[in-house]
């Protein structure tokens, strides 16, 4: 079964596109164990050989020869398998030369061997440390698959554990001091939730805030702007606010400091809380910084409140079978003027968030409103369709009557 | 008082000649028999085409056509005209139970086989009717301009697509282009208010004057009859009112919805079907292959649908020339069979 197995497998690999004469690395490392033979397997659906690559174009030699030692010896080119300290160069051979990759995709980077030496990754590889990850580690040799692939070790659903395969790992990451919490944190996340849960490919991932290739852990100093890519009002906004330069003299992280790194929650309004808000951190509770914060509390309470008071309404209303388009405007309107307010929250201003919720809060209302109108006219709508079948059931009586009336006088 | 309207009667009769039709319908007499409550039937679907026609006329006074105000101007119609949402559902709901009676009218006809001789023209402006009947409502069913809608139409012209040489030509002329747009609205729109109300009131006075010169068909065991005028009317009169409080009930506690409006880019909402007397063909239509002997799957369907049509509507002919001794049971059969088939179908395109 298992001779049968493999010469299946072999034919496959050798009636690939590259394949025009049998290929012999296949048919000689087929029979060296399971290993090899693992290796062979996991090629045959690697994006390479779909794009007609064979095992010379990555390790040299001539798969034609099937004398071993001839095939493998230098004069046939044979590089045979990279150390780790090569494996940069030893994939950048291709990768990093756009007139050859423009053959395959005009539209992939070819400077992954470039910004790698600029992550921490490449910087410790460059100075003999051969326990980082390199090109294969997170790409996985012979079995590479683009990354739009979701079966692929980088597609964004499975970055996360792609990273946390040694990031997660005590061992591993001992030496470096580093915390190896990092994949949990991020998994119980708003962003991790977003992705694992929702199915959210949107949401940020490891390489979305640090980088790919060139990883690196974002410095204090560009924390803001990395979160600010995608959440820009709340960064520009602060950094126009009174916080934006005592928090830069104290080296505070722009966001960390109130939202965290991995483990970012859903920001509530009880993080403004003057009992035990994220401003007591730094804020005596007596302070006016305080009052501002207990005020945006309210604020953002309020139009919670009212939306959700809103929602309730309509849904009921909308069971009943009642049109609520309008109503539902207005609830969108009020929802949009909810996340304007926490985006608000960044001015650190009371004013400046009551002019975005007290709008918001109004339409919430006269949402509810309208709903609760609606309630009253199906209310009313029973009340019409009880009097009109009772008028219908006396005609029909009547005319019931009328029928009995003259069919007995008809005999 | 009787004197009064004797006079009134002479005046009109000077004028119009109405004595022999009074007359006439003094004498109308409605067989008396087991099947006799189906007689019920057709005056229902007259009921509620005059409920369409004046729901529609209601209507029509706030619709506004257009891809950018059809949805807008329905959804004004509901949420803001007074007992705008009672008039749009009273005519939803009355187009729906009016396709109803008009198949329960047709199936007791065939069933009682009143069609034969020499009926044959009232069965025959019968059958267009259903056809007209189902034509109102996939041109209605579009003009809210609702995601439904949209792709139920989509889905229902692509269909006339399929058709063999004329196919393509067919689909542009009903949709006014090649996609459903604005311009198929426009056309769907004329067809609902203009032209299928001429046709429907030309046909339904036509096949109302059969009925009146034919009278009912006898059958075997009736044995008494029942005048129409009072009795049978003041019948129907009183199920036209059941009818009515049946429409407002289900108008009040199921207002019929509007849904998102259309949107050509959005991609088409999960489990899209037309509407429940287009789901037996459409159920047939997606149980074909692609291929059956190297023609379009559809194409048969089209075929097989289209003779179907073609033989409900020339049933007179082919089951007089049936042997007698068979005449019976093929009705029968047919329509009982016709009827379960037409059941099952509707059913399974419902729940799959």
């Amino acid at each position: 079964m298992r001779r049968v197995a493999m010469t299946v497998l072999l034919s496959m690999l050798t009636a690939g596109p590259a394949a025009a004469v049998q290929n012999q690395c296949a048919v000689c490392h087929a029979t060296l164990g399971e290993k090899h033979q693992a290796i062979l397997k996991a090629f045959d659906n690697d994006i390479h050989r779909e794009r007609g690559l064979s095992c010379d174009s990555c390790h040299g030699g001539n798969p034609a020869l099937d004398d071993a030692a001839a095939a493998m010896s230098p004069d046939a080119g044979f590089v045979g398998a990279p150390s780790k300290a090569d494996m940069p160069k030893f994939c950048g051979k291709c990768h990093s030369n756009p007139a050859y990759m423009k053959k395959f995709n005009p539209s992939l980077p070819v400077d992954q061997e470039l910004t790698y030496y600029t992550s921490v990754h490449g910087q410790r590889l460059k100075a003999g440390d051969a326990a980082v990850a390199a090109c294969a580690d997170c790409h996985i040799a012979h079995s590479i698959r683009p990354a739009k692939d979701p079966t692929s070790s980088v597609y964004v659903k499975n970055i996360p554990q792609t990273c946390g395969k040694c990031h997660s790992n005590v061992q591993l990451m001992a030496p470096y001091k580093i915390p190896t919490d990092q994949l949990a944190q991020y998994t119980s996340s708003v962003h991790g939730k977003a992705l694992f849960e929702k199915g959210d490919t949107a949401a940020p991932v490891c390489t979305t805030c640090h980088g790919n290739h060139g990883a690196v852990p974002p410095g204090v100093e560009n924390i803001g702007q990395v979160c600010g890519m995608c959440h820009v009002h709340n960064a520009e906004f602060f950094q126009s606010s009174p916080m934006a330069k005592p928090w830069a003299k104290r080296k505070f992280h722009m966001c960390a400091t109130c939202h965290h790194e991995h483990d970012i929650q859903h920001p509530t309004a009880q993080l403004l809380s003057p009992d035990n808000g994220i401003c007591m951190k730094c804020h005596s509770p007596s302070s006016p910084q305080i009052a501002v914060a207990s005020a945006m509390q309210k604020k953002l309470e309020s139009i919670e409140d009212a939306y959700q008071r809103a929602q309730k309404d309509i849904l009921a209303a909308e069971e009943k079978g009642m049109d609520m388009a309008e109503a539902r405007d207005l609830w969108d309107a009020s929802r949009m003027a909810m996340y304007q307010s926490k985006t608000a929250i960044h001015h650190f201003s009371a004013a400046s968030v009551a002019e975005v919720a007290d709008p918001g809060i109004q339409n919430a209302e006269k949402a509810d409103q309208a709903a609760k109108d609606a309630a009253a006219d199906f209310q009313n709508r029973r009340i019409g369709l009880g009097v009109a079948s009772l008028f219908i059931t006396f005609l029909v009586v009547v005319i019931y009557l009328k029928i009995k009336d003259f069919e007995s006088s008809q005999g | 008082m009787n004197v009064l309207s004797g006079q009134l009667l002479d005046w009109v009769d000077e004028r119009l000649h109405v004595r022999p039709l009074i007359e006439m319908a003094r004498h109308k007499a409605v067989p008396v028999h087991r099947g006799s409550v189906f007689y019920y039937a057709g005056g229902v679907c007259l009921f509620l085409f005059i409920l369409q026609v004046a729901s529609g006329i209601l209507l029509l006074m706030y619709y506004r056509v257009g891809a950018d105000s059809s949805y807008e101007s329905v959804r004004y119609i509901s949420a803001k005209v007074s007992f705008g949402w009672l008039i749009r559902s009273v005519h939803s709901w009355g187009a729906n139970i009016m396709i109803f009676f008009v198949l329960t009218h047709m199936f007791s006809v065939f069933l009682m086989k009143a069609f034969r001789n020499p009926r044959e023209l009232t069965w025959m402006s019968g059958c267009v009717l259903l056809g007209l009947s189902m034509a109102f409502g996939f041109s209605g069913y579009l003009l809210p301009w609702n995601e439904l809608a949209f792709f139920a139409t989509k889905v229902g012209t692509d269909i006339i697509g399929q058709v063999p040489l004329v196919g393509h030509w067919m689909l542009k002329i009903v949709r006014g282009g090649d996609e459903v747009t604005g311009a198929t609205l426009s056309r769907f729109f004329g067809l609902h208010v203009a032209v299928l109300p001429a046709l429907l009131s030309v046909t339904i006075g036509l096949h109302l004057t059969f009925v009146q010169i034919q009278g009912m068909a006898e059958v075997r065991e009736a044995k008494k009859t029942m005048p129409f005028f009072p009795n049978f009317f003041l019948r129907d009169a009183m199920l036209w009112l059941v009818v009515l409080n049946a429409v407002a009930i289900l108008s009040v506690f199921f207002p019929w919805e509007l849904g998102k409006k259309a949107e050509a880019l959005s991609s088409a909402p999960a489990g899209i079907k037309p509407e429940w007397y287009f789901l037996s063909q459409y159920q047939f239509l997606k149980l074909l292959p692609p291929r059956i002997l190297l023609i379009p799957g559809e194409l048969w369907g089209i075929m097989v649908l289209g003779t179907t049509g073609g033989l409900l509507f020339l049933t007179p002919f082919w089951e007089k020339a049936l042997p007698e001794e068979r005449k019976e049971i093929v009705v029968r059969l047919l329509g009982w069979g016709g009827l379960a088939v037409l059941l099952a179908m509707t059913l399974w395109g419902y729940l799959s």
